[in-house]
């Protein structure tokens, strides 16, 4: 070690290669720039030539100091320069770092760290023996205390952390106490306790104990990084009080406390100010109730501490709404009832959804019940015997056939308002009863009802009905069984059958349900025990529970105090959960009393050593860099250089932006998407057979043509599209040609398909083989099996005579395309999906794309087996298919049967 | 190369066999360029039939006993009482000898997009000869063969030798020419003028005269070399090392322009055109100009 002041060197001895410096000077001096080569062909009228300074060139002077000073730098950085301002006093007994790791410690941790860092590194560099222990206890017994190098105090530090409860300074006191007596902690100590800066009971017998080895510093955090703790909130009338408390120290402070909901979003946020002086600061969150219940977490901002964290538990919490689904079932999602309910409720209730087996285990308080789910499974029975709530919700099956679980007796067949053959007009609501739960809420009078079920005359008295309509036929009925409630509203969830589920009187009702059950969650049970669901780490982060955890007592839960075996977190039993927090509502936050036995108080982050040598290799780097750059302009060839550095500073440009390719490639994908959505296109699935796809292109864009010129549809060119990537969603119709060599779909794939026909998407299956299909002698085509096997096709059915097909656009009984006469296969009962009872797959062998093939004059590119007017079916049937797939049922509408019959009659 | 293969090591052989395909697959191309510039050339001169010679026309006149019975030409003699003869006119066609210097400076381009001094020299030499034989003058290639060719298919032949051939100073020093042979030169005539004195005294001998075509690199003319340099001298391998290039610029372009001043009146003396035409200018400057003056001349 060699020092100048403050300025010292671990390697001295490298600075006396500064005394090679001189001798560098006459090298340097001495060494011309190497030439640039020139081919030159009139090299003999150069002979002769004057060259000023032909003789042997010098580097120019400053070149020359210019790399003295990068020698220079080198061998200085090499001496290792250390600046340590604080070297002053000059320390020779061992150390003993003591760090308070309780939650308080969390928030300064860093600072802690570093001056512990220092702490063994001053120890160090003297040679001097270390020891680091800590105070508060890890549910594992800790490693023993004794003096040691300071490579092994770095490890013992590298395992420390900050725990999630409070220090325990008298176990550590004894620890140290008994390695004292030990003979582990021999001498006179330098002793450094970096405490976070909090008094405790035990911290007077820890200083004490600490001051008898020898001279005790304390260190104590900033007040910027002083602990602060979230005492427990109180509910308030239009909100809830929280209070925030710090060790009181005479500056002034500002904490942000933020309310967290249970998916992480922050729900309200406020400032509360700590005057000078005071350890108490309060403020009132304002939030509505429904607000409120949605709490799980309140935050002290930017302060990583458990102690700033309060979790929240069942008290807090909304009721638990289960949605029966039916698996499987994944219709049209904007049409669903449960998407409806779904979005009334999420805001107010915690949503399950879910099979009603996996929903019971749930536990909920209410459950949903659309007509699609509905089911007469006994254990609905119990569900509502025991005190819970059926919201039930009407629709055809229910109109078809009544069953147990309903308020009121309905009448079969349900009834319609409006349409084309009905002469009764939709019917508004009327205001609601006062007796029922709805009373008050202002009626939407635009929210008319279409159809709904009919309750029996007689059995809906008026104490079952909640609403009604302005013909006072109930809409929404309800009964009490036993300790729970049924409530059925007489129309569906979704607007199908009315705009109830369009208005914001549907929120508005459902939310006055939620108030049926029962309370907001069950009574803590008093016996069994609470397991840690999730634990809370020392950041104040939600973590998995650690090792040390136990179960607590339901008894002793009340009393528990956060510890290695009793974690804080959120503890489950049954149904019902709790949180153990780190802060209770006696913690107190008291400043460490500064007449401590024998302490000497300083601050944490005190000034650090510098060192230098990184940053001089570094300067030294880009000097060397620079010298580069100046050899070659000297040289002449900086227009080379130029050239080069582009080229680099490009390939580094490339190499510093790895997102660059991401971005294009996504703008890629959006040129797709906007070709393919902006104007409407019919699309083909690529089979990679060149013949096949040109066949399927000009098929396709023949089609186009012949629909812009015929209707008023005008379709854009079409896109190929490779099945397994492209999205499928922008296309109303995929023509897809399968050949009898046609791979199986990947299930990544097979599932897209699928998701694209119950969306509501059109898949033409052609296998173009019309031809020789009877050689297959009845066994079915190899391709469209292996392509349909993964996809979940309905049953089908020849395109029966009063299909819509055949009348989408012309009237038509045959589907012929280059080949005409073999079956053509839809969907047998589309009525059952949710497509609105249009088929998803059109299947045939009639090679409609050869038919439909025109080149760009619009000249026929393949021939068709009948001639022209096979030709001509051929398109109409193609102008159907693409009516089919744009208007779905629209003819089947009734409102066209007079037109149809008139037609026919003619 | 054939027989090559039984003597030369089999790396020889391959050696060649690249280096032969290298050059051949340059031929067409400059073949095209140089079609190009003749057509361009060609357009644009159209004073040349005026004076050209070789061009076909026939008369008739009236047959004269020694003619003999084969010579009458029935079809015009049927249309009257007189017998007459079909007569071609004399044609006589000029030959032109073509060089192209090989020497080593010629295969130096100062930049990467500029064409080297050899193949700039080709081609304008090929459209020249593609003029010539269009206007049914007949071309050789000085050194290389003595016969002079016309047509299509002498063309051919005289733009491969152009191309590839070896451009031996031999051929300028002991020339085989016939008298009052029109020559066209291309070179960078970098040779000193006393050498280049005493070459065009040896046509002076055979009373043949002509175009010196003398092609130059922008870097020769416009010495853009600056810094520490080491120039080199293609072919001998002679260096010469400055210290800063830029000091010599004005000495060299001083030589440079004395250079081609002498170059002049030696060509004057001996009554030659010199036409200098710099690589990075269009090829079809420096053909227009040397077709201008052999069409003056023959």
């Amino acid at each position: 070690m060699f020092a100048l002041g403050p300025l010292s060197f671990a390697a001295p001895w490298a600075l006396a290669g500064l005394l090679a410096l001189p001798a560098l000077w006459f090298l340097l001096r001495a060494t011309p720039p190497a030439p640039k080569r020139a081919v030159f062909p009139p090299l003999r009228l150069l002979l002769g030539a004057p060259d000023d300074s032909e003789t042997p060139q010098h580097a120019p002077w400053w070149l020359i100091l210019f790399r003295l000073l990068i020698a220079a730098l080198v061998i200085v950085a090499l001496a290792r320069p250390v600046w340590t301002p604080h070297a002053a006093e000059e320390e020779t007994r061992p150390v003993l770092v003591v760090m308070d790791n309780g939650w308080a410690s969390a928030s300064a941790w860093d600072a802690m760290r570093r001056e512990a860092e220092r702490q063994i590194s001053d120890a160090d560099r003297d040679g001097r023996p270390v020891a680091v222990t800590t105070t508060a206890p890890t549910g594992n017994t800790l490693p023993p205390l004794r003096l040691a190098d300071a490579d092994a105090a770095r490890r013992a530090l590298d395992m420390i952390a900050p725990q999630p409860w409070s220090a325990d300074r008298a176990g550590a006191a004894e620890r140290i106490a008994a390695a004292s007596a030990a003979g582990e902690l021999d001498g006179p100590l330098a002793i450094s306790w970096l405490s976070d800066g909090l008094d405790s009971r035990d911290a007077g017998e820890l200083a004490r104990t600490l001051s008898d080895l020898g001279t005790l510093r304390v260190f104590e955090p900033d007040g910027g990084r002083a602990a602060l703790a979230l005492a427990p909130p109180q509910t308030a009338p239009d909100g809830i009080a929280i209070e925030v408390r710090r060790a009181a120290n005479e500056f002034p402070r500002t904490a942000g406390v933020t309310a967290l909901g249970a998916d992480g979003r922050a729900l309200a946020r406020r400032d509360v100010q700590f005057e000078a002086g005071s350890g108490i600061a309060g403020a009132t969150i304002s939030l509505p109730l429904d607000l409120r219940n949605r709490i799980a977490s309140i935050r002290i901002d930017g302060t990583a501490s458990a102690g700033a964290v309060r979790l929240l538990g069942d008290t807090w919490q909304r009721p638990r709404v289960g949605l029966i689904e039916l698996t499987g079932r994944e219709g049209q999602p904007l049409l669903s009832d449960l998407h409806y309910i779904q979005s009334s409720l999420a805001p107010r209730a915690e949503l399950v959804r879910g099979t009603l087996d996996t929903l019971l285990d749930a536990d909920p308080a209410i459950l949903v019940m659309t007509d699609e789910a509905r089911s007469d499974d006994q254990r609905i029975a119990d569900f509502v015997n025991n005190g819970g709530v059926l919201i039930r919700f009407a629709g055809p099956r229910l109109a078809a056939r009544g069953d147990a679980f309903l308020p009121v007796d309905l009448r079969q067949g349900g009834r319609l308002f409006g349409g084309a053959l009905n002469w009764e007009e939709p019917q508004p609501l009327a205001d609601f009863p006062a007796s029922s739960p709805f009373a008050g809420l202002p009626v939407d009078t635009s929210a008319t009802v279409d159809r709904q079920v009919l309750a029996q005359p007689g059995s809906a008295t008026p104490d079952k009905v909640w609403a009604r309509l302005e013909d006072g036929t109930p809409l929404v009925t309800a009964e009490r069984r036993a300790r729970g409630w049924i409530v059925l509203f007489h129309v569906t969830a979704s607007p199908e059958w009315s705009d109830l589920p369009l208005t914001g009187l549907f929120p508005r009702m459902l939310q006055r349900l939620m108030g049926l059950a029962q309370g907001g969650s069950a009574a803590s049970p008093a016996t069994g025990a609470w397991v840690l669901d999730r634990a809370l780490d020392a950041a104040g982060q939600l973590a998995g529970a650690p090792a040390s955890a136990r179960p607590i007592p339901a008894d002793t839960f009340d009393t528990a105090r956060p510890g290695p075996s009793s974690p804080p977190g959120l503890y489950r039993l049954g149904p019902a959960s709790a949180a153990l927090n780190v802060v209770a509502a006696d913690t107190r936050m008291d400043a460490l009393p500064r007449d401590l036995h024998g302490a000497i108080f300083a601050g944490l982050d005190g000034p650090r050593p510098l060192h230098f040598t990184a940053g001089l290799l570094a300067a030294a780097l880009v000097l060397l860099a620079l010298d580069v750059a100046i050899a070659l302009a000297l040289a002449g060839r900086l227009g080379f250089v130029r050239l080069g550095g582009a080229a680099a500073a490009t390939a580094l440009a490339l190499a510093l932006m790895p997102g660059a390719p991401d971005a294009m490639a996504q703008d890629d994908d959006d040129s797709f998407a906007m070709e393919a959505a902006l104007q409407l296109r019919f699309a083909y699935v690529r089979t990679g057979n060149a013949n096949t796809d040109r066949r399927s292109e000009t098929g396709l864009s023949g089609l186009s043509r012949e629909i812009t010129r015929r209707s008023a549809m005008e379709p854009a060119g079409p896109m190929a599209i490779d099945i397994d990537t492209d999205p499928l969603i922008f296309f109303p119709l995929i023509y897809w040609p399968v050949s009898t060599d046609a791979p199986p779909l990947a299930p990544e794939t097979a599932e897209r398909v699928s998701a694209y026909l119950q969306s509501g998407g059109l898949i033409v299956f052609d296998t173009q083989d019309a031809d020789v299909a009877m050689l297959r002698a009845g066994a079915p085509h190899p391709g469209l099996v292996a392509v349909l096997e993964s996809i979940d096709v309905p049953p089908l059915a020849q395109i029966p005579p009063d299909h819509v097909l055949t009348r989408s656009f012309y009237l038509l009984q045959e589907f012929p395309g280059r080949f005409s006469g073999s079956p053509v296969w839809v969907e047998a009962n589309p009525d059952g999906a949710s497509r609105d009872g249009t088929s998803g797959v059109i299947i045939g062998a009639h090679d409609w794309a050869a038919a439909w093939s025109q080149g760009a004059g619009g000249e026929a590119l393949a021939p068709v087996e009948g001639g022209e007017r096979q030709r001509e079916m051929a398109v109409r049937f193609g102008v159907n298919i693409a009516m089919y797939a744009l208007t779905g049922n629209y003819k089947a509408d009734q409102v066209h049967v007079p037109d149809i019959l008139e037609r026919l009659g003619q | 190369m054939v027989q090559g293969a039984d003597r030369q090591t089999e790396a020889r052989v391959v050696a060649l066999r690249h280096e032969g395909e290298d050059a051949a697959a340059r031929l067409p191309a400059l073949l095209a360029e140089a079609d190009r510039i003749a057509a361009t050339v060609a357009q644009g001169v159209h004073g040349r039939r005026r004076s050209g010679i070789g061009e076909t026309f026939w008369q008739y006149r009236h047959h004269r006993p020694e003619d003999g019975r084969a010579a009458v030409d029935w079809r015009k003699s049927a249309k009257s009482d007189q017998l007459f003869v079909r007569q071609n006119e004399w044609e006589a066609a000029n030959t032109v000898s073509l060089w192209r210097d090989g020497s080593a400076s010629m295969q130096f381009a100062s930049g990467r997009n500029l064409a080297s001094k050899a193949d700039r020299a080709a081609v304008c030499l090929i459209a020249v000869a593609a003029l010539l034989t269009q206007g049914g003058e007949r071309v050789s290639v000085l050194g290389e063969s003595a016969i002079a060719r016309t047509g299509a298919l002498g063309l051919e032949r005289v733009s491969r030798r152009l191309i590839l051939g070896p451009g031996a100073h031999t051929a300028v020093e002991a020339p085989h020419i016939a008298r009052f042979s029109r020559i066209v030169l291309a070179s960078d005539f970098l040779d000193p003028p006393e050498t280049w004195s005493a070459r065009l005294s040896r046509f002076a001998t055979r009373e043949a005269g002509g175009v010196l075509l003398r092609i130059v690199d922008p870097a020769e003319d416009d010495f853009p070399y600056a810094g520490r340099t080491r120039f080199e001298a293609p072919g001998s391998g002679e260096t010469l090392l400055f210290g800063r290039a830029e000091e010599a610029r004005n000495a060299y372009r001083e030589r440079w322009a004395e250079h081609g001043e002498r170059l002049d009146v030696l060509a004057r003396q001996f009554g030659w055109t010199l036409i200098t035409h710099r690589t990075d200018r269009p090829a079809t400057s420096a053909v227009l100009s040397l077709f201008k003056t052999l069409a003056r001349d023959v």
